[in-house]
Parts: structure tokens; C-alpha cells; sequence
């Protein structure tokens, strides 16, 4: 399997200069925008880093839904400001075998 | 990660909250997404058509060419049935891989949601793949009254990126993982304590 992690770690890095932030955890890495000029989010690149195949085309949402039979999404027609972003972190308890 | 997003003045998100929540883990290759919405205008709000994860997403395109189309198989419920896309899953399709037999790579999409509100969708439009509940033109759709200051926690949903020579192994090895150790759904258990008895029983 190509995703099979030899140096496991979970980074989530923001750069404000390029207004993105990226996650990865050495099997894949999203980065999503945050573009200030047009107010909208979105995710600008999703790669399986065992194969190194950038899979996302131009374009995506990120989110779609309507309030009041009005379309919203992370681009396109909507805008937003970006209020914040908060890296959570959990332990979580593993089952053991 | 949790991103929160305020609709700005004179937009059709005014008076909106939207928090985006990605989890990953740091032996998985699955990213999981949930979306969380709030209602902070005065008057109640009806949401519908709700998707929280929405991307146009090619399976095996490389990067260094183009626009290059490829033909994936989308093996539903759960891999029981094998599909071309456009594809829609319904109230069986907790699961599904889109697979590029060429690549030998594919992902796999998890919707959480339970039984006919699920609605996950491969290629209905362009490369887009998106995962949500059913939309209002559906046999089951989504509607929740919003008042103000209530919040909308949607059901979970997850990629996973997979790379291999056979479609079962995201099944099999990555899926299986994930359920197994962060969803918290397992067959068997050990009990600890009764061996920990027996233990002293035999002094």
C-alpha cells in the first residue's frame, strides 16, 4: 500500500503570506485557501504523497448548501470573512489487540 | 483543524456562521470533515441541500498533464457492486471506492449519515464528488428549521486516498483501520479484567 507512513506526523501549518493552510500527516496533504481578495474558502490542492498525484482540479466549493432556498458555498456568489481558524488536538485512546 | 467563517454584509451568507472541522489521524490516510452552522440573523432560517465536503477531485491526473480523462469504476455498498460513474449513493452506500484501474488509484468516500438521508455523489457533475444528505429534488431530502442563535451540527463524512494494485485493499486495510480504531466500532473486544481473574485465580 503506497500510504504506508515511514515518518508518521501530523503537521498543520498556516502561512498567512499566501493566506493558506496546510494538513498533512505524511500519507496525504490539503491545502486550503484563503482568499482574502474575493472573501471565499476553498481547498486548492489534495495530494496522495505516496504517489505524488495532485488530484484536486480547479474549482472546488468545499461546501455547498442553501439557506432559504438560496445557494451558498466556500466560492462562487458567496462571500466571507475568516473569522478564525483553531487547531484542535485530541489523544484519543487506541483499542488494543 | 476547526476554520470558522462569518458571511459578510449584503451577501446571500449574511447573518451566517459556517465552522468547517477537519480531523486526520496520524496513522490513516483518512481525512474526516464535518461542517457546523449558525443561524445569527433575528428570523428562522430553513437549511436544505446541505454537502459538506464538495470538490471537483480527478482520480489519477497528473499533475504535469492536463485535463487528461480517465474512466473510473465506483464500487458501492461497501464494494458489492461495481458502477461507472455518474454515481449516487443512497441509503447502502455508508462506503464507496472510485478506483482507476490504469493508476492503480482511487479514493474512497465515507458519509456517516445514517440510512436514506445519506447522499454521496461521484462525478454528477464534471469531477465534482460530495458528500451530504439528500437534496430537496430527492425521494429523501434534508430540511432543518434554523432559529435564531440555533446551531446545525452535521454528520460526519471522509476521504481516503488510496493507493494500490487491487481495489479491495481500500476495504480491507485502510477503511477497516479507520472504523476499527478511531470510529470505534469493533466486533470483538478483550476483557482485560476476566483474564486479569483468571490470573489470580490460578494462585
Amino acid at each position: 500500500m503506497a500510504w504506508i507512513n515511514a515518518t508518521p506526523q501530523i503537521k498543520i501549518d498556516s502561512n498567512q503570506d499566501k493566506g493558506q493552510l496546510t494538513l498533512n500527516n505524511g500519507i496525504f496533504e490539503r491545502v486550503l485557501k484563503t482568499d482574502v481578495a474575493n472573501n471565499a474558502f476553498y481547498s486548492s490542492s489534495y495530494t496522495d504523497l505516496g504517489t505524488g498525484i495532485i488530484h484536486l482540479d480547479e474549482g472546488s466549493y468545499e461546501f455547498a448548501f442553501k439557506i432559504i432556498g438560496k445557494q451558498i458555498m466556500g466560492t462562487h456568489l458567496e462571500k466571507y470573512s475568516i473569522t478564525s481558524h483553531t487547531v484542535l488536538l485530541k489523544v484519543k485512546t487506541i483499542a488494543k489487540f | 483543524l476547526k476554520v470558522k467563517l462569518s458571511g459578510c454584509a449584503a451577501s446571500s451568507a449574511e447573518n451566517l456562521d459556517v465552522e468547517l472541522f477537519y480531523e486526520f489521524y496520524i496513522d490513516s490516510p483518512v481525512l474526516r470533515k464535518w461542517i457546523v452552522i449558525t443561524n445569527k440573523s433575528s428570523s428562522e432560517m430553513i437549511l436544505t441541500d446541505l454537502e459538506w465536503e464538495k470538490i471537483n477531485y480527478e482520480i489519477a491526473q497528473p499533475f504535469w498533464i492536463p485535463k487528461i480523462c480517465t474512466f473510473p469504476d465506483v464500487y458501492a455498498q461497501y464494494g458489492q457492486s461495481v458502477h461507472k460513474p455518474p454515481y449516487i449513493g443512497r441509503t447502502d452506500d455508508a462506503a464507496l471506492f472510485v478506483y482507476d484501474y490504469e493508476k492503480r488509484e482511487g479514493i474512497l468516500i465515507g458519509n456517516e449519515a445514517p440510512s436514506v438521508i445519506k447522499r454521496t455523489s461521484v462525478y454528477s457533475d464534471s469531477t465534482v464528488i460530495s458528500i451530504g444528505m439528500g437534496l430537496s429534488s430527492d425521494d429523501f431530502p434534508f430540511r432543518k428549521y434554523l432559529n435564531p442563535d440555533e446551531s446545525f451540527t452535521s454528520l460526519k463524512g471522509f476521504l481516503m486516498v488510496s493507493s494500490s494494485e487491487v481495489w479491495q485493499d481500500a476495504f480491507d486495510t485502510g477503511l477497516a483501520d479507520f472504523v476499527r480504531k478511531y470510529m470505534g466500532i469493533k466486533l470483538f473486544e478483550r476483557d482485560d479484567s476476566y483474564v486479569h481473574l483468571q490470573y489470580l485465580g490460578a494462585f
